[in-house]
């Protein structure tokens, strides 16, 4: 079995940004400083990208209210690992989400992988979920050119390579998708938005799992929950600042 | 002729707004008043939601006790034919034992997801003794009397039904937890903070929008009139 390594990735902040947005009708008016998270997993010749990141253009810094410092620029961030956007192989996007999922242009060698349910979900979001989708420098919601090639559209769960599978997740949307990475005897699983903090996995007295405020049927998300239960050993979350206490995890 | 008379049972004191409305009003905190409806037509007497006590988020106030109110127009507990659950959360439970004579409507969805709720909803449902109850189970859509016709609202809750009274010329839809404010319909729809699927929560709000009924928002933050009585013929 082939050891990665999986390193969290700074994009940007939500600064002063209400908690409860992640944790579902917890912590009203509670507020903090969130990353933008992307990941990069290295190992088994592979060069892979868990997240392309937000637009860095200040109009969508001021439409979303975050902030990225010009280093959080995904190909700064790269370049601290010697790598170059041409060579990322694998781009895995977890959801379409705005903050998830631009910048796609500039790895013009990678195989994108997407869940055809996110697809499906974009061309007809509920109204309260279409910011979400939005990119104000398009004026509309993201959308892959349907000849663009590099798209490949997912269906459920499926191992990528030896120890890398992706695993479909939904609830925060109804196409999110995680990457359960095997290594070194531990499965971690990169769960992005669906587990938003460490507080969502952990729970509290009253309930065992918090889900995202951001969702779409919570009874979906309950089954994730379950399943995530069974198939993790280590939950890292999608905008906890604790996510980069580590400078990597696995080998 | 269908005579309707508001019954203010208590208030939610210091309740966070978007409770109510979901993602929206965030940290505001108001003070909600909690409605049961009586609706007294020539061969029946049904009451809607005749309880309040205190939700898991929150703190409720009793105001008077609903054999009080009904003793205001002349009623007695046990001149009550229908209980009308619009859903089986706590905060809004009546116990079905105050009202002897009474049939106690609920949604068959309702009650087979209060018996087995997801973990996140289950507080909601603490503590209400389902198995004990005997229920009249609707499904869907039912007129239960001339001009009185429970209307299934999923979203709130799987089975959520609010309750629409009509005469020849008006008609009201009682709304309860689906639409709690008027903030709820003011711009777009803004769908209750405690939901299942939100989906269901914009199906459910079109629906309302094709019955053209006037709404009675389920909770006052006394930003609008309240309802007080209508006689509808």
């Amino acid at each position: 079995m082939a050891n990665y390594t999986i390193i969290p990735l700074q994009t940007g902040i939500l600064s002063h940004f209400d908690k409860s947005s992640f944790t579902y009708l917890i912590d009203a008016g509670c507020k903090d400083d969130f990353p933008l998270l992307s990941f990069l997993v290295l190992g088994n010749r592979k060069i892979i990208l868990v997240d392309s990141g937000p637009p860095f253009d200040p109009e969508s810094q001021k439409h979303y209210s975050f902030f990225s410092a010009p280093q959080m620029h995904i190909r700064i961030q790269l370049k601290r690992f010697g790598i170059k956007p041409e060579d990322i192989d694998t781009l895995i996007l977890t959801h379409l989400h705005w903050d998830h999922c631009y910048n796609t242009e500039l790895f013009e060698n990678a195989k994108i992988y997407v869940q055809r349910r996110e697809i499906e979900y974009i061309q007809n979001p509920l109204p309260i979920h279409i910011d979400s989708y939005s990119a104000p420098y398009y004026k509309t919601v993201f959308k892959p050119i349907p000849s663009d090639s590099r798209f490949q559209y997912i269906d459920g769960d499926i191992e990528i390579v030896s120890g890398l599978t992706l695993v479909s997740l939904p609830g925060h949307t109804p196409g999110l998708q995680g990457l359960l990475v095997k290594t070194g005897g531990i499965r971690y699983l990169l769960a992005s938005d669906c587990v938003d903090l460490v507080e969502n996995w952990k729970g509290n007295e009253t309930y065992p799992h918090i889900p995202s405020t951001g969702h779409n049927d919570l009874v979906e998300y309950e089954k994730t929950f379950r399943k995530i239960e069974q198939i993790a050993d280590v939950v890292i979350p999608g905008h906890d600042k604790c996510v980069l206490d580590n400078s990597y995890y696995g080998n | 002729m269908i005579c309707i008379t508001r019954f203010p049972m208590g208030t939610f004191q210091n309740l966070e707004k978007s409770v109510l409305t979901f993602a929206e009003n965030v940290g505001e905190k108001i003070n909600a008043e909690v409605s049961a409806y009586c609706i007294k037509t020539e061969k029946a007497v049904v009451l809607i939601d005749p309880y309040i006590a205190s939700p898991h988020y929150g703190t409720a106030r009793r105001r008077e006790k609903i054999e009080t109110a009904l003793s205001m127009v002349g009623l007695c507990s046990k001149d009550v034919d229908y209980v009308i659950h619009t859903h089986l959360h706590r905060h809004c439970f009546a116990d079905p034992t105050k009202f002897p004579n009474a049939k106690h409507l609920v949604q068959e969805a309702e009650l087979e997801y209060a018996l087995s709720p997801i973990s996140f909803h289950i507080p909601d449902y603490k503590d209400i003794p389902l198995q004990k109850i005997s229920f009249s189970v609707i499904k869907g859509d039912c007129r239960i009397l001339p001009g009185i016709t429970l209307i299934h609202l999923p979203g709130h809750t799987p089975g959520f039904q609010s309750v629409l009274c009509e005469g020849k010329t008006e008609r009201f839809l009682f709304a309860g937890s689906f639409c709690p404010l008027s903030d709820s319909v003011k711009k777009s729809f803004i769908p209750p903070g405690i939901h299942t699927d939100l989906e269901e929560c914009f199906c459910s709000y079109e629906k309302i929008q094709r019955l053209n009924a006037r709404i009675i928002f389920g909770f006052n933050d006394m930003q609008w009139e309240a309802f007080q009585w209508q006689t509808i013929r």
